[in-house]
């Protein structure tokens, strides 16, 4: 069913009437715009002419004064420029003996030159009135408009002429808005009238539209503003000097290497585990499988920053095994080795996750049958396990590859000397302030990861995303022998008491007095961390609990309206709901500034901002889950609810959000972890008034006080998993959840 | 009906030059589904839309429902022009083909739905469901999720669920086609004797000829989205007017002719049919179509045909003989596309193994399977028609 088709037979009674009201609007709406831009003008125009008289009056006689507060006039900040001259300047006269002061040279020839309007303003002077031109000049690259104000010498008595040439582009920018405004309104009013006039349905047309403003105002715009930007010079003139520097300046190339050489090495590594857990659990006897899958999920649900500081803990400068234990002093985990390591052990289990439903979905009667022929256990996992998992192997390489390039949070610590992208971007935008090189590094960024990001998406993703539960419950014939099944114990558990050992020493950082100088039981940090960390943590849930609800009812309004309705555009839509998905959150945060630190939308610095950015961000996966589940629903269900009268809103309440359950809360959920542990966007949009607990917890790195550091990031992982374990109990043990958690 | 309240009146239903056209939006290509399709339903009469999978009966059926909006023509319900009214805002009640249960309520809730969103008051709910269910049978059922109950069971929910609303129209898309065969033939006859005791007007759509027959004041034969015939169960399949339709709507023979003045000649000899198609004209050639009832076994030589018994297929009250034509003199009438399909031949009362001949000797009725035989038509039963182009 359509919703436009709609428009077709329509009676000419009703068109009538929302045409009459259509223009009734337009009357009330033009009306309204002019009386204030009446108004605006008036109140503007009052003000230079205020200020040109008060200039005049307050120009000293004598010459000797008239220059030093001519010097004065130029060194102040104001938004005019002027020109004071004593008598009357005529056309293709020279002015006489009393010297002019000006800020402005073209004002002097603009004074004596042919221009009409300056001489009826000249005129208009010498009368004692003041002159405001209609005309318009430009001077100094910019508009202005021109106020004569007459000079008195003597009281009663005009000697004189005051030029001030006010600048435009504020006032011109005031009225540009109001127009926009204006014009808004009135499209707003034309478009709800016809949707409520003539639609067949006018909420599901209200919902399409309003999710269309969405990802037009909070996706496309900030990522045309962060485009343009890069291309536009500050007086809006066209430029490519951004990306020239970009492609000249080593730093930024470095980090580009970098970002790819770093996220290339993780990838491996990641998917090398990955494939070790998943072989494991999914085609071992090797027992405990339920314990090595909750330690794999572990890194994906802990805040940013816990890894990397657990890793200094352990093996910076002052670290536990590095320098107490081993006693080296110059061996450093800033660079390149750390960032491998802390990525990997964060990393891995997106690489098993995506393994593990096609490792276990592997039919044990394959291996059988190729030993069966005669194949040895090398021979039959070389030949037949290995082959089946290839395409999830590259799968889960370019999943880890985009998660690496767009991470953020490990580098800004760890990264030491070497170059990534993600970094720079934000060093570009916080320490130098340069915006656009921020965006347009983040734009390269882009790059490398739409690539990955795509070519994963036309491999394997569709075979295994939506793989719901699927485990054939069939046994596990073993085909590794026992010396080997020792080994691939010997590995998997040493990795998980790897991570043990990384998550216990944040455990422990809290209760140290100063790791690295004092090992002493003290619970200062706990106290002083709650002290300094207490707002941002109440800022840090709040934003999130306002976020998660929101993003979760939006995706599934998303999902049904994508699954279950046919409108114009609709995969336009489905792409610019998708679309943040794939972008790197550095990228959103800085397009967010950009675009939202100015009017119509101005919005930096609220908490809006950043809960705008969480809902967008984390709604693709909720609309995944949601469009998954609802394939799997007869439409029929809910052709039954319409038939026997429920509305559209009617029938998402009683039908499809009950039996979306399951990936509601999955959404919820999601969406409130990934909101407490954001970092990479939300460090561009936190204000004074609303704080991130991780950015806290990068400050106090920063700052070598690891302990705080510590207490703030035990405190997050505890408040994430309670979470976690609120849903698991309501929904009970979901694979699919534990996926969509990862694929970021 | 034991409930309280008006009932609301059996509407008629109006569909007028009602097409429907998709577009495929990968291809952008336009699909034709249902083609300038016209038809008028009395109040209370039960109407089946009955053709092959494809052929628009279900898009017809939704284009009522307010599922699909008609690209051209116009759908009324009673009096009102309610083409572009979406489906809540209609006095319909559909039952789906996978029935579409809510399956996060119990029967009671499902049954009880469509009264909670016309905000009946809660005791009137409650004596109507338990009224309809026990209607239905489905009584001590009350508390059971829909994946509880087995297929009669959901598809009797299904049928309560829309009728409690009294709908002015019941629609009904395939409703059996789930259904075992000893159940389907236990629905078949409750859904007639609830519309019929409730006075209902309904919409079934099928593709079983057999349901159609038994269930139906009238039968709309669809075919690639157009009408081919209206008609009572009875005209329909005595009289139908295309080979399609006589093919679809019973078992049939079809001989290939030639039309002569009121009557068919068949392989020289001359037969007066009982009907024929008006089309036909003297001299064209046509098809002959017989229902197995018509046709007897004969010694070889004595009837139109010639053939050998392929297949006795014993059905309890009648044998079915299937014989495969064996081409005869090969002279006069050369080979089409009917003659090379079997002839089924129905033998009533198989237990009678010979009939009296005119001759006064005995025959067999039913001869052993490789037997030649030639076959006879009862030309009171036979009607003529214009043979499909292939």
């Amino acid at each position: 069913m359509s919703v436009f088709s709609v428009f077709s037979r329509v009676s000419r009674k009703s068109l009538i009437a929302s045409l009459l009201a259509l223009l009734a609007f337009a009357a009330a709406d033009l009306w309204v715009w002019r009386t204030l831009e009446e108004a605006y003008t008036k109140t503007r125009d009052g003000r230079m002419r205020g200020i040109a008289a008060s200039i005049a009056a307050s120009a000293p006689a004598s010459p000797a004064e008239r220059t030093a507060w001519g010097e004065r006039l130029k060194g102040a900040e104001r938004d005019f420029d002027a020109a004071v001259t004593e008598g009357f300047p005529e056309t293709g006269k020279p002015l006489g003996p009393v010297p002019v002061v000006t800020t402005a040279p073209e004002l002097v020839a603009l004074l004596t030159g042919p221009d009409p309007h300056v001489a009826k303003g000249v005129e208009s002077a010498g009368y004692d009135e003041p002159f405001q031109s209609g005309q318009r000049v430009t001077i100094g690259g910019s508009e202005r408009i021109l106020v004569f104000a007459p000079l008195h010498g003597a009281p009663g008595e005009a000697t004189g002429v005051a030029l001030l040439a006010f600048r435009t582009d504020a006032s011109d920018r005031f009225i540009f808005l109001l127009r926009l405004f204006a014009c808004l309104a009135a499209v707003a009013f034309a478009t709800i009238l016809a949707i409520a006039r003539l639609s067949r349905d006018p909420v599901l047309s209200s919902v399409v539209l309003t999710l269309f403003v969405i990802v037009g105002v909070f996706t496309a715009y900030p990522l045309f503003e962060a485009g343009r930007l890069t291309l536009v010079r500050a007086d809006g003139s066209f430029t490519r000097d951004v990306w020239k520097s970009v492609f000249t300046e080593g730093r930024s190339l470095a980090a580009l290497r970098g970002s790819i050489q770093l996220g290339a090495l993780t990838a491996t590594a990641s998917t090398l585990i990955g494939f070790l857990f998943a072989f494991v659990v999914g085609r071992t006897t090797i027992g405990c499988k339920r314990l090595l899958t909750a330690a794999a999920t572990m890194p994906v649900i802990s805040p940013p920053f816990s890894l990397t500081l657990s890793v200094i803990l352990l093996f910076g400068n002052n670290g536990l095994v590095t320098q107490r234990l081993l006693g080296l002093h110059d061996v450093s985990i800033y660079g390149l080795t750390g960032l491998v390591l802390v990525q990997t052990m964060g990393m891995f289990p997106i690489a098993f996750l995506t393994l593990a439903g096609i490792l276990e979905g592997i039919d044990s009667t394959l291996e059988e049958a190729a030993m069966d022929l005669g194949a040895s256990r090398l021979h039959t996992f070389l030949t037949v396990t290995l082959p089946l998992a290839v395409p999830g192997l590259l799968s889960a390489w370019l999943l880890v590859f985009t998660n690496s390039l767009a991470d953020f949070a490990n580098p800004l610590i760890l990264a030491g000397d070497f170059r990534v992208l993600s970094v720079e971007a934000y060093i570009e935008v916080t320490g130098m302030n340069r915006l656009g090189t921020g965006a347009a590094l983040s734009i390269l960024l882009l790059l490398p990861t739409l690539t990955a990001f795509t070519a994963q998406r036309r491999w394997v993703a569709r075979k295994s995303f939506v793989t719901v539960t699927g485990k054939p419950s069939g046994r596990i014939t073993e085909i590794v022998s026992p010396g080997v099944r020792r080994v691939l114990f010997c590995a998997v558990w040493g990795v998980v008491i790897f991570l043990a050992a990384l998550y216990g020493t944040i455990v422990a950082g809290c209760f140290v007095k100063n790791w690295g100088i004092d090992y002493t039981f003290s619970l200062v940090n706990i106290r002083e961390a709650f002290e300094r960390g207490r707002d941002a943590l109440v800022d840090t849930v709040t934003l999130a609990a306002v976020a998660t609800p929101i993003a979760g009812v939006l995706s599934m309004i998303a999902a049904a309206i994508l699954t279950r309705r046919s409108f114009p555009f609709k995969r336009a839509l489905e792409y610019g709901l998708m679309t943040p998905f794939a972008l790197p959150g550095t990228l959103m945060g800085i397009s967010y500034i950009l675009a939202f630190n100015k009017p119509p939308v101005l919005l930096v610095g609220t908490a809006a901002i950043i809960v705008i950015n969480y809902v967008i961000r984390e709604l693709p996966v909720g609309v995944e889950g949601g469009v998954a589940a609802l394939r799997q629903i007869d439409p029929s269900i809910e052709e039954a609810a319409q038939d026997l009268g429920a509305d559209t809103p009617r029938v998402f309440r009683d039908i499809i959000l009950p039996l979306l359950r399951p990936a509601f809360i999955s959404s919820l959920s999601y969406t409130f972890v990934r909101s407490m542990t954001a970092v990479s966007a939300v460090i561009f949009l936190i204000s004074a008034r609303w704080y991130h607990v991780t950015v806290l917890i990068y400050n106090f790195s920063e700052n070598l006080r690891f302990g705080l550091a510590s207490v703030l990031a035990t405190s997050l992982i505890v408040i994430v998993l309670a979470a976690m374990g609120l849903m698991r109990l309501l929904v009970g043990r979901n694979r699919n959840l534990d996926k969509t958690l990862l694929s970021r | 009906m034991p409930t309280p309240g008006k009932r609301s009146a059996p509407e008629s239903v109006r569909i007028e030059n009602v097409t429907k056209t998709f577009r495929d939006p990968a291809t952008g290509r336009e699909n034709t589904v249902v083609r300038d399709v016209s038809l008028d339903i009395a109040p209370g009469e039960l109407v089946t839309l009955l053709g092959p999978s494809g052929c628009g009966k279900t898009t017809t059926l939704r284009m009522v429902a307010g599922f699909e909006t008609p690209t051209s023509g116009r759908v009324f319900i009673g009096s009102d022009d309610v083409t572009q009214l979406p489906p809540n805002k209609r006095d319909t009640a559909m039952v789906f083909r996978s029935y579409g249960l809510f399956p996060h309520m119990n029967v009671r809730e499902n049954v009880a739905y469509g009264l909670k969103l016309r905000k009946r008051p809660a005791r009137e709910i409650d004596e109507r469901v338990a009224a309809m269910l026990a209607m239905v049978g489905l009584k001590g059922y009350e508390t059971r999720p829909p994946s509880r109950l087995s297929g009669g069971q959901q598809q009797r929910v299904a049928l309560a669920r829309s009728l409690i609303v009294e709908p002015g129209v019941l629609l009904l898309d395939e409703p059996l086609s789930n259904l075992d065969a000893l159940l389907r033939e236990q629905m078949r006859v409750e859904i007639r004797r609830l519309q019929r005791s409730l006075g209902i007007t309904a919409l079934y759509v099928t593709h079983d000829r057999v349901e159609a027959m038994s269930l139906s004041d009238r039968i709309v034969v669809m075919r690639s989205g157009e009408i081919v015939q209206t008609g009572s169960p009875q005209e329909i399949y005595r009289n139908p007017t295309s080979v399609f339709t006589a093919g679809f709507v019973g078992k049939a023979t079809f001989f290939p002719g030639v039309f002569r003045s009121g009557a068919v000649e068949i392989r020289g000899r001359t037969i007066r049919v009982a009907r024929f198609a008006p089309e036909l004209k003297d001299g064209d050639a046509c098809a002959v179509m017989c229902r197995p009832e018509s046709l007897v076994l004969l010694p070889p030589g004595e009837g139109v045909a010639e053939g050998i018994v392929i297949a006795n297929i014993y059905l309890g009250h009648s044998v079915e003989a299937v014989i495969r034509p064996v081409a005869t003199d090969g002279g006069d009438s050369a080979p089409t596309e009917a003659q090379s399909a079997d002839f089924i031949v129905q033998i009533d009362n198989p237990h009678q193994e010979h009939a009296d001949a005119p001759d006064g000797a005995l025959r067999p009725r039913i001869y052993p399977e490789g037997a030649r035989v030639s076959v006879g038509i009862d030309p009171a039963l036979a009607k003529a028609l214009v043979p499909e182009a292939e």
